[in-house]
């Protein structure tokens, strides 16, 4: 078990098993680790670029606004997503991301609300903030000023005198698209077959030079490498320069393509559980509060895939571009 | 249902074990489903399988076997090999006429006629003949006793022509022509017919004493047997005697090289199998190594010349021209192309050596890359030693037969593309020919004609290999080479082959086709849009034709400047001379080439998208590169030219000196044309001394032979002399350089050396009254009439109406172009064309001005083009009032 904090302490405790572990921006570390003994969700969510490290799913090209502006829901919001800026935007897209490489390593993401008692006999409001195969894990715990708000508000609404409640009050569920779903399942499937054979490779590699065997030096993956292409193929990962030599450019564009498009499919998708989220909150708070997003993107994917075909572009802008 | 339910068992047992249910399955007599059992076998493709794996297996026990009895029996392979090898040759016959008598016993004794059959027989036979056909059994074994002798006698005989053929190669280095001799294919007939026919007659008799009758259809099949051997013997006689001479030989490990590549290629199917194509590179080895086992021995024959010259000229070029036909049907990657070990850099290693070098904190481990030239390398050193004993033993003329081919050799070359196998041929050449100890030279004091004619060859190569090359590019249209993108959408590659790709371009298409059938495989179908492909394929063949000229101008330096270096050191002149002149020919023409591929390579350039994998290409440098070696040569020209002068034999050799001079004059007007005095001075002293050469050989010495003709070449010379000194000026005072006066620093040198100047003066008038105006009279009048166009060029350049004051009369007087010099102000272009010559100029204000000229009257052309320039003077001084 090991603990990162985050955010801020007093405000935000984190904490997650290994399988939860975020990577990437955050957490850098060497490729070939991040490769071989991590995860294969996490893997395949670390293909984007560091340009885009603020939301690998473009959270960064949308824009974030409260209608109208309730200065309760927003503080609830702003704790409910932390981070050290005061720009609501950045908070939120790198919440986002946080949960968009857990739903790519484990399809759902659940966000427990219960109502709780510390050690002090203090009044709390626990979030597990978890995903599915980690139940029970505590993830957030609020300041007392949260717990102030919510209680007041909650204790309204429920019976004043039960205050903790072991089965979860409230419950926002984040999925990846379902039409996602199978071929991320699948391509986690052979990403880990892959790790395991990349090892295995590795040692081989090791052993044939101890020993001098040069014939093992040349030994061809290219099979599992096109079974794990074919995994991916759906959304379109790149597979951090695995096929880079297996792949023409036009292919590269396309899968370039493909993966954006998956991007924001997920990106959209969460921002609806956002949206129902926050309706939810502003429910519990007895205010109308509403989250509206603008997208900021000048191009659409659609575009980009429409110029690669017709060929007058070079494959380098289209890249440019789509990054 | 009780057979339904047994016909699931065995199936069950079937997938556990196959070959005990299917016998298990006859055992019960149940036929149908122990057929069933087999065709499933043979469908569920596990029978294949068992079989070559048993088979491998026993192959697998059988080398272990012999591998580690080898060390027991160490000396012993000697004896054990021949007496495999007999056993092996004698059972197939021994068999083969022990299965056929068998035969003939059965079908006399069991199988009978119709009657039908047997009545006409007997119908048609006469009744006389009915007691003929009874076979008497003495004579029937005497009969086959006698052909049983007879076999015997001819395989002696056989044996007797044989020896008496190769005891002509009883040295041990020709074991490999021995066996030539010996396991060629006719022989091998005759030595099977021979055996078998002994041994269908001792069968025959075996057969006999055990009891069985005589058999007619043995008896008239050995007969016919034992005749055609008897008959076959004096043509197979014949084929063995001609064996003496290697040249019979060398057909066969020729027709064995081209089949083994034949096999090697795509088209037959086993490119993907690197065993066969490993064996079928060991087989083309052996069967080069034979050739070189022969060569050897005709060098060491006494009339090796001419066998050696059939030998090298017929069967070595002719197998590489016809064996880079074929490599390019090869894959690059094919076993068929040995592996050597080379050092990459970074760039081009393997991910697999990068990745270890990166683990192990070291440089790249060497590769195993393909060596292309492996064949190459083989025919170029046997043609290398053949050439150098041809040298060392003076046999120029086939020597130079040798150069002659491999001049045609290197058009083929260029046809196919195979730059770097001509290199490597022309390379070992000129490692032969211009060698430290110049064997050249010593050729050319032996023999002067021959030398020429080698140095002649030499010098084309390069052309005739660029001219092909160039020409195989330029004959593919842009939308030929685009088109092969189709071929990338194919699954096999076949046809990619069969396009004939340059091996540079098919490697880099092959690794673009497996990136398609890796996109085939993991999405499905080829995404990639066919712009894509063709701007691939377009990129793929403009670096190539980049490529391909970086490597002629390469060559032009290597193979033509270098070994002219090398020549002008010694003492070799005609050689020299003809090397010259074939390297400047060369060079001109390679510069066309460029400038066609340029072309070819702008039109490719013109459908880019990607434009950074592009390369850029520069083919002006190139140009500028080529132009600079000619520059070189003509500078080397500027100091052979007045040495050939010397002892010129008129009609035997070219005329160098005139083909000298009209380089050097071209190229002299080309440096004006471009403002350029770089060498100019050098080049022009050559030019300067080669024509008073050649004049006062026509003029002072009393050639017998000095008739009207070589007058003429005399006065011809002067006056392209006087031309070029006369473009000079006129360049000079358009452009303000300095080329008149370096000439006039040449001539004012002549006049002070001369003490016959004025005597000079008036031939040179003389010369200039009697030339012929019209240009068609005589070569150097045209030479002349394309500098004086060049001059225009030069004047419309600087802004002058090139087209003539046609005007002048019709009231409309155009703008006239100010120039400071009053000599150009005179000159009137009129429809491209000027009425005073060059010369006329030089006359006119050099000449005419020289002390030694005084009193001596001006040609008339010049007198007119002197009042021109006043005339223009006065009226210029008019209009500013001076």
């Amino acid at each position: 078990m090991r603990k990162f904090s985050l955010f801020e302490k007093d405000d935000l405790v984190w904490s997650g098993n290994s399988v939860f572990e975020p990577s990437g921006p955050f957490f850098p570390r060497s490729p070939n680790l991040e490769m071989m003994g991590q995860d294969a969700g996490v893997a395949i969510y670390s293909q984007c670029s560091r340009k885009h490290e603020r939301g690998g799913c473009r959270f960064s090209s949308v824009n974030f606004r409260f209608e109208p502006e309730n200065n309760d829901v927003m503080d609830f919001f702003r704790t409910l997503v932390g981070g050290q800026s005061r720009d609501i935007n950045y908070n939120i897209a790198q919440f986002l991301d946080m949960i968009a490489r857990t739903i790519v390593v484990e399809d759902r993401f659940v966000y427990e609300l219960q109502l709780g008692q510390n050690k002090d006999s203090q009044k709390i409001v626990e979030m597990n903030f978890a995903p599915v195969s980690a139940p029970g894990s505590k993830v957030l715990v609020f300041g007392s000023h949260v717990v102030q708000l919510l209680t007041s508000s909650i204790a309204k609404k429920h019976d004043c005198s039960r205050i903790r409640t072991l089965n979860p009050d409230y419950t926002f569920v984040f999925q990846a698209p379902s039409n996602w779903r199978h071929d991320l399942r699948k391509a986690r499937s052979a990403l880990r077959f892959f790790d395991a054979m990349k090892y295995r490779l590795m040692n081989q590699v090791a052993e044939s030079m101890t020993l001098d065997k040069r014939r093992l030096c040349t030994y061809d993956h290219s099979s599992n490498l096109k079974m794990l292409a074919k995994a991916t193929a759906p959304f379109g990962w790149l597979g951090r320069g695995l096929f880079h030599g297996y792949q023409n450019d036009y292919l590269g564009v396309e899968r370039q393509i493909r993966w954006n498009r998956f991007c924001i499919d997920l990106r959209n998708h969460m921002i609806l559980s956002l949206k129902a989220a926050v309706n939810r909150i502003a429910s519990i708070l007895e205010s109308d509060c509403r989250l509206i997003v603008e997208e900021k993107s000048e191009y659409s994917i659609e575009d980009v895939r429409k110029k690669l075909q017709e060929g007058k572009t070079s494959t380098v802008e289209l890249v440019r571009l789509l990054f | 249902m009780s057979d339904k339910k047994d016909e699931n068992t065995f199936l069950s047992n079937m997938r556990e074990n196959p070959l005990s249910a299917i016998i298990k399955a006859f055992g019960h007599g149940q036929f149908i489903t122990s057929m069933r059992l087999i065709l499933y076998l043979i469908i569920s493709c596990r029978f294949f399988g068992v079989c070559t794996q048993a088979l491998r297996k026993l192959r697998f026990w059988g080398e272990r076997f012999i591998f580690n009895n080898r060390e027991k029996l160490g000396g012993k392979h000697l004896i054990v090999r021949p007496i495999i090898s007999i056993l092996r040759s004698s059972c197939v016959p021994v068999l083969l006429s022990f299965l056929f008598v068998i035969g003939i016993y059965w079908f006399s004794l069991s199988v009978t006629f119709p009657v039908i059959f047997r009545n006409i027989i007997e119908s048609l036979t006469p009744k006389q003949m009915n007691g003929f056909f009874t076979l008497d059994a003495t004579i029937y074994v005497t009969l086959l006793t006698t052909i049983a002798g007879i076999a015997g006698v001819f395989l002696a005989l056989y044996f007797t022509t044989l020896s008496l053929v190769a005891i002509s190669y009883s040295e041990p280095h020709h074991r490999e022509i021995r066996n030539l001799i010996i396991n060629n294919a006719v022989s091998r007939g005759y030595l099977f017919l021979l055996a078998h026919l002994g041994a269908t007659a001792l069968f025959g008799l075996a057969f006999l004493a055990i009891g069985l009758p005589p058999s007619f259809f043995l008896m008239a099949y050995v007969l016919l047997i034992a005749t055609i051997v008897v008959f076959s013997f004096f043509l197979l006689g014949r084929h063995i005697f001609r064996f003496l001479d290697p040249r019979e030989l060398v057909s066969i490990p020729k027709a064995n090289f081209v089949k083994a590549v034949k096999r090697a290629t795509v088209a037959r199917g086993r490119s993907n199998q690197p065993a066969f194509q490993r064996h079928f590179r060991d087989q083309a080895l052996y069967e080069l190594h034979r050739l070189e086992c022969l060569i050897k021995f005709a060098l060491s024959q006494s009339a090796r010349g001419e066998i050696v010259r059939d030998l090298c000229i017929i069967t070595l070029l002719n197998i590489l021209s016809r064996y880079v036909k074929d490599s390019s049907k090869i894959p690059n990657l094919s076993m068929w192309f040995p592996r050597k070990r080379l050092f990459q850099e970074w760039g081009f290693t393997s991910s697999i050596q990068a990745n270890i070098a990166m683990r192990t904190g070291t440089t790249p481990q060497p590769e195993e890359k393909p060596d292309y030239l492996f064949v190459c390398n083989a025919i170029s050193r046997m043609v290398r030693q053949s050439l150098e004993y041809l040298l060392k033993a003076q046999d120029y003329s086939d020597a130079s037969a040798i150069l002659i081919r491999i001049y045609h050799t290197m058009g083929q070359l260029g046809e196919n593309l195979a730059i770097d196998e001509a290199c490597h041929l022309l390379s070992e050449v000129r490692d032969v020919l211009f060698s430290d100890d110049n064997k050249m030279r010593v050729v050319e004091t032996n023999d002067q004609s021959q030398a020429m004619s080698m140095a002649s060859a030499y010098g084309t190569c390069v052309l005739n290999l660029a001219i092909s090359a160039s020409q195989n590019l330029e004959r593919r249209t842009v939308d030929e080479i685009l088109s092969s993108y189709a071929d990338l959408r194919l699954q096999s590659t076949r046809q990619l082959y069969e396009r004939k790709h340059p091996r540079e371009v098919l490697g880099y298409l092959k690794k673009f086709h497996q990136k398609l059938l890796f996109e085939r495989k993991t999405e499905g179908r080829v995404l990639s849009s066919n712009w894509f492909m063709k701007e691939h394929v377009a990129q793929r063949y403009a670096d190539y034709i980049w490529h391909l000229s970086e490597q002629l101008v390469q060559c032009v330096t290597d193979f033509c400047v270098q070994p002219v270096e090398k020549l002008m050191k010694t003492n070799a002149l005609w050689a020299n001379a003809e090397l010259l002149r074939s390297s400047i020919e060369t060079t001109k023409k390679v510069r066309f080439r460029i400038t066609a591929l340029s072309e070819l390579y702008q039109k490719l350039v013109a459908i880019q998208i990607t434009k950074e994998d592009w390369i850029n290409a520069e083919f002006i440098t190139l140009e500028q590169k080529l132009q600079n070696v000619e520059l070189e040569l003509l500078g080397n020209i500027a100091n052979v030219a007045p040495k050939l002068t010397l002892d010129t034999d008129v009609g035997k050799a070219p005329d160098y000196v005139g083909i000298f001079r009209a380089y050097l004059g071209d190229a002299l007007v080309s440096r004006m044309e471009m403002q350029d005095v770089n060498k100019f001075e050098s080049l022009f002293a050559g030019i300067f001394k080669t024509t008073f050469k050649i004049a006062y050989r026509h003029i002072q010495a009393k050639d017998e032979h000095f008739s009207k003709p070589h007058m003429k070449i005399a006065f011809d010379t002067i006056v392209d002399l006087l031309d070029l000194s006369g473009l000079a000026l006129l360049f000079s005072e358009l452009h303000g350089s300095s080329f008149y006066e370096i000439v006039k620093k040449e001539w004012d040198a002549y006049f002070d050396e001369n003490h016959a100047g004025k005597q000079a003066i008036q031939f040179f008038y003389g010369s200039i009254d009697m030339v012929l105006q019209l240009p068609v009279f005589s070569p150097s009048g045209m030479e002349r009439s394309h500098w004086e166009r060049a001059f225009i060029h030069a004047m419309a350049n600087a802004g002058f109406d090139i087209e003539g004051r046609m005007s002048h009369w019709e009231g409309e007087e155009k703008a006239r172009t100010e120039h400071t010099s009053r000599i150009i102000q005179s000159i009137r272009p009129h429809m491209g064309m000027i009425f005073r010559r060059p010369y006329d100029y030089f006359a006119a204000f050099y000449l005419s001005e020289r002390p030694e000229a005084a009193g001596i009257k001006l040609p008339n052309s010049v007198s007119d083009c002197k009042e021109d320039v006043d005339r223009e003077k006065r009226q210029r001084e008019g209009e500013t009032g001076l």
